[in-house]
């Protein structure tokens, strides 16, 4: 099951061009972007060390059963507000691929009929299926897209136009101090490893730390890759004008006798299976934390189906409220907050683990 | 649940499904394929753009078709607006998926470039990868031109700029985000190929230089050889060798391959800053209107080595004089430095850097002939 824990890690990594995380490290590459990326990789991979030895102790479970050890007030609270972080990074990724598939494939059609679509279908996908099975989607969805992510890449840096110089100016600017938002952006994309606090009570055996040696070098490599490609082709100066950054550097990119000329429409497509996926794992974090915490109490089956579907029918209807309220940039503003909120949590998460791990052993 | 909830439950869901009526696409015999835009200055003295669009008709038959295309016009003040009336006119729905070469009319470039650039990078469904060129002397010429080569409309264009068709050290290529790119960045210059109308052709052997809004200067075919040559987008060129310096008389062509250029910029406090460019070319010799022996070549090197320098040097400071950069030392500048104000101090030093070009050029073989 090892290998799982791997897929969560990679999917955070390539779902972070609809997270905003190129946005906001793209708009500040003159003030501290370039910095922000080695400081992001040490304190991601940090966290990530310190998650995983300590959720290493146990076998077999997840955050909820590792709470009872707490007071209820905090337990509930706790779960209340960390599933609500949960929710909306669902929420954010869905509600930007959301735009992002109205604005390239589909203009025609309205933006909250498409969300609909898209929540009904995920509802579905999450009432169904258990954690195992969910990651077995993970790795199939995984193995059909990363080779065609590597074929884009290779079209990228072997591109002729390809500007090395504007790339050298943005990593000269390597001196300033970087912003919390551009810090908190560059770590998301290590933060694949909290997933774990329910996808751990499927995983048979532990987690072998030795082998997460890769980890910081794939992140520092996404994370280069992420800022400087769009830089390379749009130019230091023009690349802060685009509203999509990485949409656009797909349209920069040619396969001129491939099936489709046009790398963009392959590299949308490839995007919503992924963006969706990537929804589908954080809202059962999110779901299946609520419901281990409700069900205790619970003895009737039909009750607990029912609650079930209450929780999910709240995050399709929280969904379509924020579409209906919310435009392009404020999707942006909102997803930058979150982000950023998101780091202190993830802190504070860790260290709980940490705390859990040290009780359980005296 | 038991059976008939399920069931009911699903129906439920299936009539959902129902209720989110959209019928976003239109059948592909339903719509119009624009090939080509071309953007020309307006005759009517009141508008701004004349904007047309060349809308390939599909054949009925494969066998023995011809290419037939319409183009479409509009004047109006705004690429979109144009866009919107040429829509009244035709009946089926524009799609641009399909256009692959943007053509400003040279009266367009004269003026500003920035207006007319706007709309393109904006919207969705322009490609990004389209070639950009100015048309000479208008757009409309390059537009409706039937080219008897040409099986399908436009096909020509795209062949000439891109790769798979004919490649010549004449044509420099320009995609509409690089072009976009040159526009924007500080410390390298625009550059659009001119594409020139003849009678039943048209020819690309000119490339234009802008500065950030406008055209400058029109090079020569020869400069535009060598303005390729330092954009490192051509590995092999034919360089012609006269007799003597001053000598009307070629002496000799050599067909140069693989082709690589350096450059650095050099400043110094006591000194003027130097920009020093390290060209070096493989050749072969191509044509020789004198004798050339295999085994003195060291005499027609040195001869070619010189004239090359020359020659590129010319074409440098001939871009200086204009304050234009098309081959980015500037930004190479900017990237090789850390200071905030680079590109102030830039400014102060191109205007009064020296060139030093160096050329290396060794010759591989005479030909098939001794």
């Amino acid at each position: 099951m090892n290998r799982y824990f791997y897929y969560l890690l990679i999917l955070n990594m390539l779902v972070n061009v609809f997270l905003y995380v190129p946005n906001i490290l793209l708009r500040e590459r003159f003030e501290g972007a370039v910095l922000a990326i080695p400081i992001g990789v040490l304190i991601g991979t940090t966290l990530l060390f310190l998650f995983t030895i300590s959720i290493n102790k146990f076998k077999g479970v997840g955050l909820p059963e590792l709470l009872e050890a707490t007071p209820k007030w905090f337990r509930f609270i706790f779960v209340l507000f960390f599933s609500g972080m949960w929710f909306i990074a669902g929420a954010i990724s869905l509600l930007a691929f959301n735009n992002v598939t109205i604005r390239f494939i589909n203009p025609e059609i309205s933006d909250v009929n498409m969300i609909t679509v898209f929540a009904i279908f995920i509802v579905l996908l999450l009432v169904r299926i258990p954690s195992d099975r969910l990651l077995y989607t993970l790795e199939i969805i995984l193995v059909l897209n990363l080779p065609l992510i590597g074929l884009v890449m290779y079209q990228a840096y072997s591109h002729d136009y390809l500007s090395i110089y504007s790339m050298l100016e943005v990593a000269t600017h390597y001196k300033e101090i970087p912003s919390w938002s551009a810090i908190a952006a560059s770590t998301f994309v290590f933060s694949g490893y909290t997933n774990l606090v329910i996808f751990y009570r499927v995983f048979k055996e532990k987690i072998r730390i030795r082998r997460l040696w890769f980890v910081p070098i794939i992140g520092f490599v996404n994370l280069v890759t992420t800022i400087f490609i769009p830089i390379g082709m749009w130019g230091a100066d023009g690349i802060g004008d685009l509203t999509y950054p990485w949409i656009a550097t797909a349209d920069t990119l040619q396969i001129e006798f491939g099936p489709v000329e046009r790398v963009v429409t392959m590299f949308i497509l490839l995007y919503v299976s992924i963006s969706m996926i990537s929804v589908a794992v954080h809202w059962h974090v999110a779901f299946e934390t609520l419901k281990s915490t409700f069900h205790i109490k619970l003895k009737s089956e039909r009750i607990k189906k029912r609650l079930d579907w209450i929780i999910l029918g709240s995050f399709a209807l929280c969904v379509y409220i924020l579409e209906l309220n919310l435009k392009q940039n404020d999707i942006f503003v909102f997803g930058e907050n979150w982000l950023n909120f998101r780091l202190p949590c993830e802190v504070f998460l860790v260290l709980l683990m940490i705390g859990l791990s040290k009780k359980v052993k005296q | 649940m038991n059976r008939t909830k399920r069931f009911s439950l699903f129906m439920i869901l299936i009539m959902l499904v129902l209720t989110l009526t959209s019928c976003g696409y239109k059948d592909i015999d339903k719509r119009a394929f624009v090939v080509t835009i071309g953007v020309d200055k307006a005759e009517n003295e009141n508008k701004d753009y004349k904007v047309m669009l060349k809308i390939a008709i599909p054949p009925t038959e494969a066998k023995g078709a011809k290419q037939e295309f319409i183009v479409s016009e509009q004047e109006s003040n705004s690429i979109t607006d144009a866009v919107r009336m040429i829509k009244s006119k035709v009946d089926k729905e524009l799609d641009f998926s399909h256009a692959k070469a943007i053509i400003y009319g040279e009266d367009v470039v004269n003026e500003d470039i920035k207006g007319v650039l706007d709309w393109f990078i904006r919207r969705r469904d322009i490609q990004k990868i389209a070639w950009v060129g100015i048309g000479k002397p208008n757009a409309e010429e390059i537009l409706k031109m039937e080219r008897k080569v040409e099986l399908l409309p436009s096909n020509s264009l795209f062949l000439s700029f891109g790769k798979t068709g004919t490649e010549s050290v004449y044509i420099v290529s320009e995609y509409l985000f690089d072009f976009r790119r040159r526009l924007t960045e500080r410390g390298i210059d625009p550059i659009l190929p001119v594409i020139e109308a003849k009678d039943q052709f048209f020819q690309i052997k000119n490339v234009a230089v802008l500065n950030t809004d406008k055209l400058k200067m029109t090079l020569s075919a020869e400069e535009t050889k060598f303005l390729n040559i330092m954009l490192g987008r051509v590995e092999n060129a034919d360089i012609r060798v006269k007799a003597e310096a001053n000598d009307e008389k070629d002496a000799y062509f050599l067909s140069g391959n693989a082709i690589t250029v350096k450059y650095k910029v050099l400043t110094n406090q006591k000194d003027a800053p130097i920009i020093k460019v390290d060209l070096h070319v493989d050749g072969v010799i191509e044509e020789a209107m004198k004798r050339i022996s295999e085994k003195h070549l060291e005499k027609p090197t040195k001869l070619a080595e010189k004239q090359l320098e020359k020659k590129v040097k010319q074409l440098l400071e001939k871009l200086q004089e204009e304050q234009l950069d098309p081959v980015g030392f500037g930004l190479k500048y900017r990237a090789t430095h850390l200071n905030e104000k680079d590109w102030d101090e830039w400014k102060e030093i191109y205007a009064i850097a020296e060139f030093q070009v160096h050329a290396d050029i060794s010759i591989e073989g005479t030909g098939l002939l001794k």
